[in-house]
Order: C-alpha cells, then structure tokens, then sequence
C-alpha cells in the first residue's frame, strides 16, 4: 500500500507544482486556474494520543479538486482522496489508507439562480458535511451530529437553488435512487444507505452566518430500517466571537435484519461550538456534544477545548483536548485524549 | 531645514500613483457603469452571469498586492484574509474563487482579452480596449 500512498503524493504534487511553475499567478490555498480549469486541493496530517489507546501519526488526508467551466451545462467537478494513512503508531500496525472518490458530479447552469447537479456529491445536510476540509473545520474532531445520522454522500441528482441575494432563502432538493457511487471501504462508512431523498434550506444572515434546516428519508442497507431526519443547523458571530451548532433526530421504523439490534426508536444529537478569536491569528475554542446512536444503548456525551493558529488563510495548526463521558462509536471514534494537526490548501 | 528639501526632493522624483482604483470589464459587458453592491455581490461570487447571459469571470489580484488590499477594504470592509476564507469555503463547493492576475498589466490583458471578465487596476493606468465601470477610492 504503500507504494500507492507515494504514487498519489508525487503525482498530486508533481502535478500540481508543474501547473504551479507554469503558471505565474498560482498562489497557495487558492489552487492553480489554467484556463477553463481549475486545480486545487488540501492535506491534514493528525497526532492522536487518546487515553488507553497507541499515540498515532497519520497523514488524514491527501485531497485533490479538479474542476472545469466549460460551458453553461457542462461544469465538471471531482474531488479525489489519500485517506486515514498511518505514519508511525506506537507499537506498530496502523491503517494502510484507502484511495477514495469523495465526489465527482456536473453542474449545469439551468438559470442565473438554479443549477442542476448530477454525480457523487456531500449531502447538503447542516453546514459542516459541506465544508468538511480539515483546513476550514475549527476543530479535528468533527461532531457525530454532522455526519452519523444520515447518508452524508448522495449519488444522483441535486438541484440547487440561490437567489444570491443574501436575504432570501437558498435551498436544494437531492434524490439518490440507489446506493452510493464509488462506495467507501466499511471502515470510513459504518453506515450505508438506498432510496434517499432530501431537502435542505438555508437563510443567509451575513458572510458566513446563518440558519438552516434539513430533512431526510431514506433507507439503512445494514439494518433494513427506514428513516426519517430532521435537522437544523445555525451560524452566527459576535465580533471575534463565532457560535456554531447542528441538531438532528431521525425516526426509524420497519424489522431490523437479523443480527441487528435497536436500542432507541430514535437518533439524535446536537453539539455547540464556540470560537473566540484571540487575536486574528490565534483562536480558542470549546464544544460539546451530545449524541445517542440508535444501535448504541448509551450516549456520546463529548466536551473539547482546542486553541488553533492559522498565520494565513489556507494554513492551520490545532490543538485540541477532547474528554468523552459517554460511549464512544467503534468507528470514527471520539475519546478522551489529545490531537493535532496541521492543515494546508494547496 | 535641509533634511526636511532632501525628503521633498526624494518624494517629487519617487514615480506615484493615482489615488484610487478603476473598475475595469470586458468591452462585451452589457453594462457603462456598475454600483458598488453589483460589484460586491461579483466577487462574493453571487453574481454569475451578466445581463446578456455571459457568464462573469472576476479578476483579483495577488494576496500581497496593495491595491487587493485597497480593494477589499473599500468594497467589503474585510481583510484580504476573511475573504480568501470565504473563498476557501465556497472552492471546497466546486465554486471558482476570482482568478489572479499578478500586475496592472496583467488584469489589463486579461479583461481586455476575455468575455465576461472584470477587475481592477491602478487609477492612473491607460485604459484603452476595456470599460471603465467605477471608481474606487
């Protein structure tokens, strides 16, 4: 595997610094424009030492974008991943990383305000599974309220709506009439799902602020249950002060596969974020969360403190102690402990 | 006395430039004159096509330019760096943040050459083949 990992390193940046020498306006964070076409990515390496588990350094992701304006109709976009590779664990072992195909979709310009979207896209469902790059994300550790609950991949189509006004309401409607494309190794999606249709409206209330609500249906493929989410999601400042939160609760209804088992008729989590700007370059930061898992009998009950320091827009360092008084999910796990991590655009 | 000739003297020969920044766009682009607002909303990339359905192709200059500065400030109050964030975000959503030109001469070229295109230079550059849409301080 590892051979791969330097394949996809060399070939991203080898790529991308011979677009870059090429090009005299490449600047970093803001990707390279070559026409009609568009090359940019980002990469987050992360230092976990959680309580009774081995410290691990790992490369999190490698992520290539490429996308093209070609025409009103064809506007391609894909977005290819070197994920969750281990660089050095304390006693050994580690993960070999997995190739994804985080999204790969075309946007046809139906209207100054209305774009059809068909492929692999994020699930428009709250504000964080859209912008999920570890560069933007205040914390490393991304609450289970925005991304467990509900199928954060959709494969099929997407219309979104935007009055680009800033003071009318923007929404978007998706259906994924089967499973997902490209579907992820089982260790990065624990849950998969058919047959989803949603919804999702936002009202902008300044640059970055503002409110939004979700909804979803669909089907679990491991346990054979139907659903239905509803969510809301909210962003709002004060000065150098951000508040940022996501609520979800879903019903699930239908027989569960054998070998299954639901503890709860329902799911639901919300977390709370607030981000304090010390100065522009220094932010200190503290969450909490709380999420029951309807295959889980207890609940995740998380709170963090982190401090990160961006010297420019496409650059991060974080810091972050999270303590779990719960129970933490097996995969994408969140326990008790310390992380860092760097985060570049590129 | 004569310190204070010598600073004259050193700042009469020092070339300088215009105060202020022209908006400059595409001779194709349907429009004589463009609101500060109009202006905004292109470069928060809200604005997607012009009146005659070419689509709109902003030019920024480079982060440590002064007149981006001079024109972040006077249009959106921000800083250069909460606008690349902003950008950063809406990149991450297949969108395409302005594209950058390194010099006057460069966006000159480019806005001259390309439909669509819009951007800014120093008020004392020729303006010969583009429009001239604002003024900027």
């Amino acid at each position: 595997m590892r051979y791969k990992l330097f394949i996809l390193i060399f070939s991203q940046f080898g790529l991308l610094y011979s677009a870059a020498a090429l090009a005299a306006d490449y600047e970093l964070g803001q990707g390279w424009h070559g026409g009609n076409y568009y090359l940019s990515g980002y990469t987050n390496f992360e230092l976990a030492a959680s309580f009774n588990q081995p410290a691990t350094l790992s490369m999190d992701d490698l992520s290539l974008f490429a996308g093209g304006r070609i025409n009103r109709w064809v506007n391609p976009f894909t977005e290819v991943e070197f994920s969750k590779y281990t660089l050095i664990q304390q006693g050994g072992a580690g993960t070999n990383g997995d190739v994804l195909v985080e999204r790969m979709y075309n946007d046809a310009l139906l209207s100054a305000h209305d774009t059809l979207r068909t492929g692999k896209i994020l699930t428009p469902l709250g504000d964080w599974n859209l912008v999920h790059a570890a560069p933007l994300t205040p914390t490393i550790t991304r609450p289970y309220s925005t991304a467990r609950g509900f199928d954060a991949y959709v494969s099929g189509i997407n219309w979104v709506h935007d009055p680009e006004d800033g003071t009318t309401p923007d929404w978007q409607l998706y259906w994924q009439p089967d499973s997902e494309w490209f579907k992820r190794p089982p260790g990065q999606a624990p849950r998969n799902f058919h047959n989803v249709l949603g919804g999702h409206v936002n009202m902008p209330l300044g640059l970055i602020d503002k409110v939004g609500a979700s909804i979803q249906h669909g089907q679990l493929v491991e346990t054979g249950e139907s659903f239905i989410l509803y969510g809301i999601n909210a962003n709002k400042s004060f000065g150098g002060l951000k508040l940022e939160s996501e609520a979800i609760t879903s019903r699930f209804s239908g027989a569960v596969l054998p070998g299954t088992t639901r503890y709860h008729g329902a799911e639901s989590g919300i977390f709370v974020l607030a981000d304090y700007a010390i100065t522009a370059k220094w932010h200190g930061i503290l969450e909490g969360e709380h999420y029951q898992d309807h295959t889980v009998e207890s609940s995740s009950r998380n709170i963090l403190l982190a401090v990160s320091f961006r010297p420019s827009a496409p650059m991060v360092w974080k810091l972050e102690y999270v303590h779990q008084a719960g129970t933490s999910a097996s995969i994408a796990p969140i326990r008790t402990g310390w992380k860092a991590a760097f985060s570049l655009m590129f | 006395m004569r310190i204070l000739l010598i600073i004259l003297g050193v700042l009469w020969v020092v070339p300088g430039q215009a105060d202020g920044l022209l908006v400059i766009a595409s001779p194709q682009v349907p429009l004589t004159r463009i609101s500060a607002k109009q202006l905004a909303d292109i470069y928060m990339l809200k604005e997607r096509f012009w009146a005659d359905q070419t689509q709109v192709i902003p030019v920024n200059r480079e982060a440590s330019a002064s007149e981006r500065e001079n024109f972040s400030e006077a249009l959106f109050d921000l800083s250069p760096q909460e606008l690349a964030e902003y950008w950063n975000r809406l990149s991450f959503q297949g969108k395409f943040p302005p594209l950058i030109q390194t010099s006057d001469e460069a966006v000159l070229g480019f806005v001259r050459s390309v439909p669509g295109a819009i951007g800014y230079i120093n008020a004392d550059q020729p303006t010969a083949g583009v429009k001239v849409l604002l003024r900027l301080p």
